[in-house]
């Protein structure tokens, strides 16, 4: 085991650095100046020849005509910076955002809160309605009530998630007036303790609802196999011709083998929560989610920002990957990990 | 009976005086609230620009904070003194041609905080930005070049700035230099009250406990000092700055309305009126008592609106939101007004003037007579647009005073005959094949022309016995996503007239981004450098103009600005950049009839050359509630300025 766990760490790293080196490339292939974009709306109020010395002073500044190797080097924090010390990503140093003019660690808190508050609330709903959807749909399997829910749930999967954020907002929103239709809390209020918990909670639902309904479909049919198959197994046979209880049957004995590939799925989602900023729902309800930083920060051309977050993600992902591969021995007690 | 009848009056008198005094004491309080929805979501720095530009938001929460300006700029976007701030101010020049401005400050001025505010808060963020602390700190400041001692200063060789002078508590002085540090010529320059243009700043919250301004009045100038001894370092200083540059509430300013609040979560920033607040140029106190800023997604903010969650919004420009909220309001589901306003700014194509044919002034009167521009902007905007004809808004003061003049401006009606007419002229009048062009044969016209001016344009020129010609033919760099150039594709690319006059313009998609790299001929790190390489002719882009309208550099001639990106429609000619630069450079402050002069004929100039052909300019609508009344925004005034005019009369 913990020479499986030492390899799987080694891998990992070396996956790490492979991937920041292609996104370093990547994003510095797309046709845009750093430089350019701080000095540009200073053109007006210099001479141009203090704006151009100034502009390429500035490119010396941000190392912007070293070659791109030496840029990822200084960057990673192999290398030493312009300023001679090395102060990089390893280093703990996540860049500097051009657009919002602040470290980038700086920004990171507050949308990345947010956004795990709304995709852990979504998840953990989504699940606790899919999961006994899913087993009921493999238990009723080809009857009305499965396909029913098959054709309702693959709605909120078919729809994109705009159309359904705006046609959400028309209905509970406009029409019905139950939630606000965008925001994280009544303008100008005051609230604190539970009335703040309360209201934050009201100003969540639409878009959590929206989460959900779009979630529906993925993991009820995930379940919905997963437990078919299982279901069709001789030992379940075998277990209702001893004359076992049909719930014992399906929970005790069909649910706990239909689980590993389901556990898969959860592993997946539970990621999510950490990386997934929904763009759509995050800009629909004009919340202050990572998904929205992001695009945001692709739209200024804010890079060093985009890599910032996209490290963090490729982090977050290799390291839910191996989590969820060790876990299988917790599920699966035929899972060992020997080598 | 006359004493009856002067019993009568003077109590009607004392009554109509209490009911003036009512009136006037409900006025004078702020009260009620109102829940501004802005698109752009705020970064929280709240300096004036001195990180670079700050976003919309940004500067709304600035302007409404922090606005205790010596000069102020006007509903008309005109720069005046601040009579709330000034008492008295002068304007002297020396033998030299430097100009120095003596400002006396009012003496009863305080801070929200209670603290007095004096000549040295208004002299200590110049100090501070402009010295070596402040460069080191990233501030993007500039009057270094142009105030005396600044170049030293900032460089931290000297740590006094004798372009600032404290002359008494309460007066202070800021010279100009004729000729910069960097050789240019700044004055005479139109706009130099801007120099002018100073504010207060409470030095304990920017700097730190113990700094003040001194002047020693030994021709060194002023300077800032601690009282503990530390020096003016980035390392003394940063953390103070920082801090109070990117606070989220409890700032310390002298503007109309607190901060009380930015809630970075929920995107909402809350404000409060400052009873300490002195007036803006006019006296004008706000009348609102709280103001609360909420970030709203374009996609649903008619809905926000229909709800109730945002009650003002300022600047509609598409024309399906504004006829929605149009019917919010007839079927009285939003209780709400409109006020409108034309952009100061327009969508336009621009050409690169020097490349293809492009270069010749008759195309691009040509090219410009093929697009029904009113039909255009009216499909556009849906009605709530307009056409302008050169590098103008309605709002501007010169436009108003320029009747006459706009309206001899060539207006490039749509018109096939015209446009051929100006193609033949321009000498597009063979084929392909060098054979003479028959007219409304559909065929692509062409020119006999010279290899220099086919110079980068050469793969779409054809050579027939030795002569190099060259199609009526735009290489359009175009962005995706662009409704203006799908709108452009249907009405001019495709448009049947383009094809009659025997023009083509072929449209290429790209990121904007590289649209821009193309459009400033930039080089990129070295890796593109097609990019230097001009290769399109003709962009679509869109334009605002500042309150200053200062065109200065636009159309160089200089080459070594235009290496650097200066003059992007690459219009080389000697009168229009002579114009362009006279018109701010050639001016002296406040010389309104030599300016008016200059800019009409630069506009004139500008319409017959066309660099760029205006599509259409938005009317802009805002919505505010009937809640309150005398809101009226305008071009050149938004959200933050007009807010300060509006009363609360209840619901």
């Amino acid at each position: 085991m913990k020479k499986y766990l030492l390899k799987r760490i080694v891998y990992l790293i070396i996956v790490f650095f492979v991937v920041s080196l292609m996104m370093y490339m990547i994003y510095n292939l797309i046709p845009s100046d750093p430089a350019l974009v701080q000095m540009e709306p200073l053109r007006k109020s210099l001479k141009p020849e203090e704006w151009t010395r100034q502009y390429h002073e500035l490119r010396a500044k941000l190392g912007l005509n070293d070659p791109l190797i030496v840029r990822y080097a200084r960057w990673m924090g192999f290398a030493k910076d312009v300023n001679g010390s090395f102060n990089g990503l390893l280093q703990g140093n996540f860049g500097y955002s051009i657009s919002y003019k602040r470290n980038v660690i700086d920004l990171l808190g507050v949308p990345m809160q947010n956004s795990i508050i709304l995709n852990l609330i979504s998840t953990i709903i989504t699940l606790a309605i899919t999961i006994p959807l899913g087993i009921y749909c493999a238990v009723h399997a080809r009857k009305a009530m499965d396909s029913g829910i098959q054709v309702f749930t693959v709605i909120g999967y078919s729809l994109p998630t705009f159309l359904i954020g705006i046609l959400f907002i028309y209905i509970f929103a406009v029409l019905l007036g139950w939630f606000p239709t965008g925001g994280a809390k009544t303008p100008g209020s005051t609230y604190t303790g539970v009335m703040e918990f309360l209201d934050r909670m009201h100003y969540l639902a639409l878009p959590t609802l929206v989460l959900v309904f779009t979630g529906l479909a993925g993991m009820t049919r995930t379940v919905r196999a997963a437990m078919m198959d299982t279901l069709s197994q001789d030992y379940i046979r075998t277990a209702r011709a001893k004359g076992l209880k049909e719930k014992v049957v399906i929970y005790s004995h069909a649910w706990r083998n239909a689980l590993l590939p389901v556990s898969t799925s959860i592993m997946g989602w539970m990621i999510g929560v950490f990386t997934g900023g929904s763009l759509v729902i995050e800009n629909t309800f004009s919340l202050n989610g990572t998904g929205r930083l992001y695009i945001s920060a692709l739209n200024n051309t804010d890079y060093e920002l985009v890599l910032a977050m996209q490290m963090f993600y490729t982090l977050v992902s290799l390291i839910g990957v191996l989590l969820t591969d060790l876990s299988y021995t917790l599920v699966d007690p035929r899972v060992r990990i020997d080598k | 009976m006359k004493l009856h009848s002067r019993i009568i009056s003077f109590v009607l008198a004392v009554l109509m005086l209490s009911a003036l005094a009512l009136t006037g004491c409900g006025s004078s309080k702020p009260a009620g609230q109102v829940v501004i929805g802005n698109s752009t979501e705020a970064n929280g720095d709240w300096t004036h620009a001195v990180f670079g530009s700050n976003n919309a938001t940004d500067a709304d929460v600035v302007q409404l904070t922090d606005d205790c300006f010596t000069v102020q700029s006007n509903q008309h976007g005109d720069y005046v003194f601040n009579k709330s701030v000034v008492d008295k101010h002068e304007r002297t020049e020396d033998e030299e041609g430097n100009v120095t401005y003596t400002i006396t400050i009012k003496k009863d001025l305080v801070f929200n905080n209670g603290d007095p505010i004096t000549a040295e808060n208004f002299l200590a963020w110049s100090l501070f930005t402009l010295s070596k602390a402040g460069a080191d700190i990233g501030t993007a400041v500039t009057g270094y070049n142009v105030i005396p001692g600044g170049n030293t200063y900032r460089t931290g060789e000297t740590n006094t700035l004798p372009g600032l002078r404290l002359l008494d508590p309460y007066t202070f002085s800021v010279t100009i230099l004729k000729t910069g540090y960097d050789g240019n010529t700044y004055l005479p320059y139109y706009f130099d009250i801007t120099y002018a243009s100073m504010h207060a700043v409470n030095l304990d919250y920017w700097f730190g406990p113990g700094w003040h301004v001194k002047d020693d009045n030994d021709g060194n100038g002023a300077y800032l000092v601690n009282d503990n001894g530390l020096e003016l370092t980035m390392e003394n200083t940063a953390d103070y700055f920082n801090a109070a540059a990117f606070a989220t509430s409890d700032r310390v300013t002298a503007g109309p309305y607190n901060l009380v609040s930015f809630d970075k979560s929920a995107n909402q920033i809350t404000l409060e009126v400052n009873p300490n607040y002195c007036g803006n140029f006019e006296g004008q106190k706000p009348g609102i008592q709280k103001i609360i800023i909420v970030k709203t997604d374009d996609e649903t903010v008619v809905d926000t609106i229909a709800t109730g969650g945002i009650q003002i919004y300022s600047g509609f420009g598409d024309g399906d939101q504004i006829n929605a909220i149009y019917d919010l309001m007839d079927k009285g589901t939003i209780d709400s007004s409109f006020c409108t306003y034309d952009r100061a700014g327009y969508g336009y194509f621009g050409f690169s003037c020097d490349l293809g044919p492009a270069q010749y002034k008759e195309f691009r009167q040509a090219v410009a007579h093929l697009l029904d521009r009113n039909e255009f902007a009216n499909t556009y905007c849906q009605g709530y647009g307009t056409v302008v004809h050169g590098p103008y808004g309605s709002a501007f003061t010169m436009t108003k005073d320029s009747k006459k003049e706009i309206a001899a401006l060539d207006t490039y009606d749509y018109s096939v005959e015209d446009a051929v007419a100006l193609l033949k002229q321009a000498g597009f009048v063979y084929n392909e094949d060098g054979s003479d062009y028959v007219d409304g044969s559909g065929k692509l016209r062409y020119k006999k022309v010279t290899a220099a001016e086919a110079t980068n344009y050469e793969s779409f020129c054809k050579t027939v016995g030795g002569d190099t010609l060259m199609p009526a033919l735009l290489n359009w760099a175009s962005s995706t996503d662009n409704p203006i150039s799908d709108l452009l594709v249907t009405m001019l690319a495709n448009g049947e007239g383009t094809k009659q006059a025997g023009v083509e313009i072929r449209q290429n998609l790209m990121s904007f981004p590289e649209l821009i790299n193309y459009l400033y001929r930039q080089d990129l790190y070295g890796l593109g450098g097609d990019y230097a390489v001009p290769t399109y002719n003709m962009f679509n882009l869109a334009t605002n103009f500042p309150a200053a309208y200062d065109m200065a550099f636009e159309f160089t001639t200089n080459e070594e600005y235009l290496a650097e990106g200066y003059n992007t429609t690459h219009c080389y000619d000697e009168e229009l950049d002579r114009l362009s630069m006279d018109m701010v450079y050639g001016v002296d402050g406040g010389d309104y009839a030599t300016y008016l002069d200059y800019w009409q004929k630069f506009v004139t100039r500008y319409n017959e050359l066309l660099p760029q052909v205006p599509l259409y300019s938005n009317v802009y609508h805002t919505v505010y509630p009937n809640t309150i009344k005398n809101y009226q925004e305008d071009s050149f005034w938004g959200y933050s300025q007009a807010i300060l005019y509006a009363k609360y009369i209840g619901d």
